[in-house]
């Protein structure tokens, strides 16, 4: 019964599709190419035909969606879309699958309390900061400003904040509680990076550090999180590579 | 095999133990009578012997744990360690109880929504950080404000208590569980509405008598949510007998 009634609803439907290691496989693989691709393109753009060059110690990432800067912005606007979109299914994934409910009896043992506390908190700021994303795409250094609101701001600073307490939560988890996708030793570095690196560069960027510009200091809070975001993708991804394999 | 693991491991006989519908019991007549006696007594003090008087849209909360308001600003320093320390139970008893998590084939027949899990989750490190950082304010009361900490700890701890009840409002309306249908219906927007529209009130403008407000936001919330748990571990313990 419980089947059928999953079945027939249709938001299970949609987690269900969302979750299916095809998708997740498709949208890591992405997200990977596309948004690192587009980032790196949009710097050379910047670099090389911006008015007045490009350089990550002396201009904000936003810049690479300013027309002030680069003859190109929607590459970095179109980067950050792909890159909000696509991460969502890789944290429901993470957390379906790293704190996973049981409905059956072999299902069970379940985890520990303490896998449904990290994760949930990890998995709501990382769809915070994957939907804060997309708006930075949206209203992009061009865009900025919408009926005095500073929506650019708003969403960028709530994007760095998502995914650095995501980081946070989800670095915790990954050391401290048994799950599948990231194999022992890896778990150690990856998580403690997770919990140590993103948000100590989050808070470097509030303070500011002497002889530093808030302009690498932003650039580096984003490679912290790439730094994080990039190994958990590639573990995930052969996770599902394995799932996909025993489906067959 | 599960209970005998439970019950070598001292940290699950800790848990089990903050637990228990008698701690419960225990910590929820504390934290009421407690909390909200001394609050009280700390007014009524302050209003009739303060030189200057006390009032609610002239002094700030804080104003009760300082000499300068009151003779006995202690009263509101020993309820913000009160409220802190004994609120604790209940929100680890909150969570065991609403997101229960299955051991046994039995269990799984009453299993929750994982929206359950994650909102529980959520309220749970919210509210622990509010009731941690209260303890603080009582520590660093209006009369040992080093380093600005009063400020720091009563702004970390209205901010953790409003997303709290934010998350724990959510939580209540999709979950029957504590707070029966229809109440959960009218609890739990308030939790998700007033805290939130008292903070974004200070935020814009603060005056004493908005902050106060914030305070009671938080409580009419709270204090329904206090007392349909306790009728819950008094039903637990009922049926323990």
């Amino acid at each position: 019964m419980e089947k059928a009634k999953a079945e027939t609803n249709w938001v299970e439907r949609a987690y269900n599709k969302l979750t299916a290691p095809k998708t997740v496989k498709y949208s890591g693989l992405l997200v990977l190419v596309l948004y690192l691709g587009l980032v790196s393109i949009g710097v050379l753009v910047a670099a090389i035909l911006g008015p007045s060059g490009y350089s990550v110690t002396t201009h904000y990432i936003s810049a690479l969606g300013s027309s002030d800067t680069t003859p190109v912005p929607i590459l970095y606007d179109l980067a950050c879309i792909f890159a909000g979109t696509l991460t969502i299914p890789l944290s429901l994934y993470l957390e379906k699958h790293i704190a996973p409910i049981p409905r059956k009896a072999e299902d069970l043992p379940a985890p520990h309390r303490w896998s449904y506390r990290l994760t949930g908190t990890g998995f709501f700021f990382s769809l915070l900061g994957s939907i804060f994303y997309i708006g930075v795409g949206i209203f992009s250094a061009d865009r900025g400003e919408v009926r005095g609101i500073e929506m650019h701001n708003i969403c960028s600073y709530a994007t760095f904040g998502g995914f650095a307490f995501a980081a946070l939560f989800l670095g915790f988890a990954i050391i401290f509680v048994r799950q599948p996708l990231i194999p022992k030793p890896y778990n150690y570095p990856l998580g403690i990076w997770g919990v140590v690196g993103p948000i100590t560069v989050a808070i470097l960027n509030l303070t500011g550090l002497e002889g530093v510009t808030y302009e690498f200091l932003e650039w580096f809070l984003l490679w912290a999180i790439l730094a994080w975001l990039i190994p958990l993708a590639i573990f995930t991804l052969r996770h599902i590579e394995r799932q996909l394999h025993n489906e067959k | 095999m599960e209970q005998k693991e439970s019950k070598s491991n001292w940290v699950n006989r800790a848990y089990n133990k903050l637990t228990s519908p008698k701690a419960i019991k225990f910590c929820g007549y504390g934290v009421m009578i407690g909390y909200l006696g001394l609050l009280i007594i700390g007014v009524i003090i302050a209003a009739t012997l303060d030189p200057d008087g006390y009032t609610v849209w002239d002094n700030w909360i804080s104003d009760l744990g300082s000499i300068e308001h009151t003779p006995a600003p202690f009263l509101y320093d020993i309820a913000c360690g009160i409220a802190g320390i004994l609120s604790m139970p209940f929100i680890f008893y909150q969570e065991r109880y609403i997101a229960p998590i299955p051991r046994t084939p039995e269990d799984l027949a009453s299993v929750p929504h994982r929206m359950v899990y994650r909102g529980m989750s959520l309220a749970f490190f919210t509210t622990f950080l509010g009731n941690f950082f209260y303890i603080f304010v009582g520590i660093f009361s209006g009369d040992r404000n080093y380093f600005d900490l009063h400020m720091i700890f009563s702004e970390l701890t209205f901010g953790f208590f409003m997303l709290g009840t934010l998350f724990f409002g959510f939580t209540l309306l999709i979950s029957r569980e504590i707070v029966p249908r229809p109440y959960n219906f009218i609890i739990g927007p308030i939790g998700i509405g007033a805290p939130l529209f008292m903070t974004v009130l200070n935020l814009i403008d603060s005056n004493p008598l908005r902050e106060w407000g914030l305070l009671w936001s938080i409580m009419v919330f709270v204090i329904p949510v206090f007392l349909f748990t306790l009728r819950h571990a008094e039903k637990r313990l009922h049926s323990e007998n």
